[in-house]
């Protein structure tokens, strides 16, 4: 068998194998919707797997891949959508999600969770939703298996201390006002 | 509870949370179409090499003599202090900047085929609009020449930080930072359930958002809607405006707009320059009661750049149809070796495979505004643009809410070359 051949089979494979997880991943990523194709991303994606088929490791294709959409997905939103991003800054808290979402959501822990950093956020929801393990994280994240373990503790205890910080340090909106006005 | 099970419940509480549970997997056909598109492009774009490169520079050097050089003398790199650092009037230089064509342009230009970095930077699917109602409307024609300006900020994000955290009674003594983009970062103060104030770095701009406290969103109840605390849209507008006026930006806002929610009210503010309105805005939002809940917008230094040669608006919406890649740079008006150089796009060029972006929209007025633009050198532009308002999305996955055209003539304007192949969708 030649070696195009044989790229093509790999390549083949791994789409089969790893397309539905990133496309997953770019679908949970762009869910604030600002425009952006999670189609899109993954066919970019692939086609950078494509062109750099022999830098993959056999044993990490999948974070691997992750890591890729991760800054295609960062260049998208910094590339086309300053502006949007400022709204989604600046968006309130309040409840303008869908009744739906209201319902199933656990609010407190969505916003606690648009707080983080940005490095601790993926490093948190990596874990979570697309189940990475922590070496898989690190090398999605492109840092050592040390560093994305500490990552994602930070994540959790961040979390948790903002979560607590809600719920006992209520107060008054009479002090709110003096604050923010 | 114990820390480590806390910890395990968190993981599945986000879990939980996951936006795309449920979705659908990728069906037998998209897995083996992928496939099939990837394959048949080449498997990696001839490298851009130093010495290409500079032979390259050498060529764009002698092209554009010193219209190059002179881009950028004229821009003030010291910010002034409070308030007329953060939106300051337009500047006028006596060497207006001149965006650097030749750096970006001849590089595609010269050799079609431009390296697998740039075009990752640089590329990005347009959205191809079908265009019905232009040809039954008389547009006026609009002024000859309009003109570009360079948007940048006379503040660095660590600097406009501690400028801007005493207007929101924030302390600075300790200021944090987070990764923003590739190679920077950016800056807050505050705490994570707010208030915060951050600020950071794109496309040369520093830009400011501030968030109110999450416990104030939280007190955001439907109880305080039902009684009846929601300000006003004129009182919001009011405090918007006094809000910025306080960090300098009264005179370059634009006519605000106003966007009630059961639990807020936002106003917003498009920065204007010389009274033409801008993409870039200004937003400030409300909580019952007249609680700030956040509030951001662009520090801008404002510099006047060369007046072009215009397009009028029916040329525009033709141009609108026109699928084009990233706009790599402008050439300067006043040079007739820039404007009689034309590049052939799609020309030895790797092929954009983009989703079928095809909206239908509908043009009904157009009017001149501006439109920031990034060239591939870095910097941002306000270009002139023709802006078709009530330009109705009725087709596609998603589509603009108004079409916009930049107005410049297009000899002026070079694109990123590209094949561009539009899946589902036949490309004009």
């Amino acid at each position: 068998m030649g070696t195009d051949r044989r790229r093509e089979q790999r390549f083949s494979v791994l789409v089969e194998n790893h397309a539905d997880a990133i496309h997953r991943y770019l679908r949970n990523r762009l869910s604030g919707g600002d425009g952006i194709d999670a189609e899109d991303i993954l066919a970019d994606v692939m086609l950078i797997a494509w062109q750099r088929l022999d830098d993959i490791p056999p044993d990490a294709e999948a974070p691997w891949l992750f890591g890729v959409a991760r800054n295609r997905l960062m260049n998208a939103h910094s590339k086309r959508s300053r502006r949007a991003a400022i709204s989604r800054r600046i968006r309130p808290h309040g409840p303008s999600a869908p009744a739906e979402d209201v319902a199933l959501a656990d609010i407190a822990l969505r916003s606690a969770i648009d707080a983080l950093p940005e490095p601790e956020r993926e490093a948190l929801l990596l874990t979570a939703w697309e189940g990475l393990t922590p070496n898989e994280l690190a090398v999605a994240l492109g840092v050592s298996v040390n560093a994305a373990a500490i990552r994602l503790s930070r994540a959790k205890s961040m979390l948790l201390d903002q979560l607590h910080v809600d719920i006992e340090l209520p107060e008054s909106s009479d002090s709110l006002a003096r604050d923010t006005r | 509870m114990s820390m480590s099970s806390d910890r395990d419940d968190l993981i599945a509480r986000v879990a939980a949370l996951e936006p795309a549970r449920g979705t659908p997997r990728l069906s037998r056909r998209t897995i083996r179409n992928l496939v099939r598109a990837t394959t048949a492009t080449p498997r990696a774009a001839r490298t851009w090499t130093r010495p290409r490169y500079r032979l390259a520079s050498f060529g764009a050097l002698v092209g554009s003599g010193a219209l190059a050089v002179a881009a950028f003398i004229g821009l003030d790199s010291v910010g002034p202090s409070l308030p007329a650092a953060l939106t300051s009037a337009v500047r006028t230089t006596s060497h207006p900047p001149v965006p650097s064509l030749w750096s970006a342009a001849e590089q595609y230009s010269q050799h079609g085929n431009p390296d697998a970095k740039a075009l990752s930077s640089n590329a990005s699917c347009p959205i191809a609009l079908q265009v019905r109602g232009a040809a039954t409307l008389s547009f006026p024609p609009g002024p000859r020449r309009a003109t570009a300006y360079r948007i940048a900020s006379s503040l660095s994000p660590p600097r406009a930080l501690l400028a801007l955290a005493p207007v929101f009674g924030l302390a600075t003594a300790r200021v944090k930072w987070f990764p923003s983009g590739a190679h920077a970062r950016g800056w807050w103060v505050g705490t994570l359930s707010g208030p915060s104030l951050t600020t950071y770095a794109a496309a040369g701009i520093t830009w400011w958002s501030y968030v109110g406290r999450r416990e104030t969103s939280q007190h955001v109840s439907s109880d305080m809607v039902r009684d009846g605390l929601h300000q006003s849209e004129a009182t919001s507008v009011h405090d918007a405006m006094r809000l910025l006026s306080r960090l300098g930006a009264a005179g370059a806002l634009g006519s605000p707009t106003t966007q009630r929610s059961p639990s807020s009210v936002q106003v917003s503010f498009p920065l204007s320059v010389h009274g033409v309105v801008t993409d870039e805005r200004f937003v400030v939002t409300y909580y019952p009661g007249g609680h700030l809940a956040a509030a951001g917008g662009p520090l801008t230094a404002i510099v006047r750049g060369v007046a072009y040669p215009t397009v009028t608006p029916l040329t525009a919406v033709h141009l609108l149809r026109r699928p084009k890649g990233a706009l790599v740079a402008l050439a300067a008006p006043t040079s007739t070796s820039a404007t009689g150089t034309t590049f052939a796009p799609g020309k030895h060029v790797s092929t954009l495979y983009c989703g079928a972006m095809n909206s239908l929209v509908s043009v009904t007025n157009a009017s001149m505004t501006l439109t920031t633009k990034e060239l591939s050198d870095g910097s941002a532009w306000l270009l002139p643009s023709w802006t078709f308002s009530q330009a109705l999305p009725l087709g596609g996955s998603y589509g603009p809410n108004e079409a916009t055209s930049v107005a410049i003539n297009p000899r002026f304007l070079d694109y990123l070359p590209a094949k561009i192949h539009l899946r589902g969708a036949k490309a004009p």
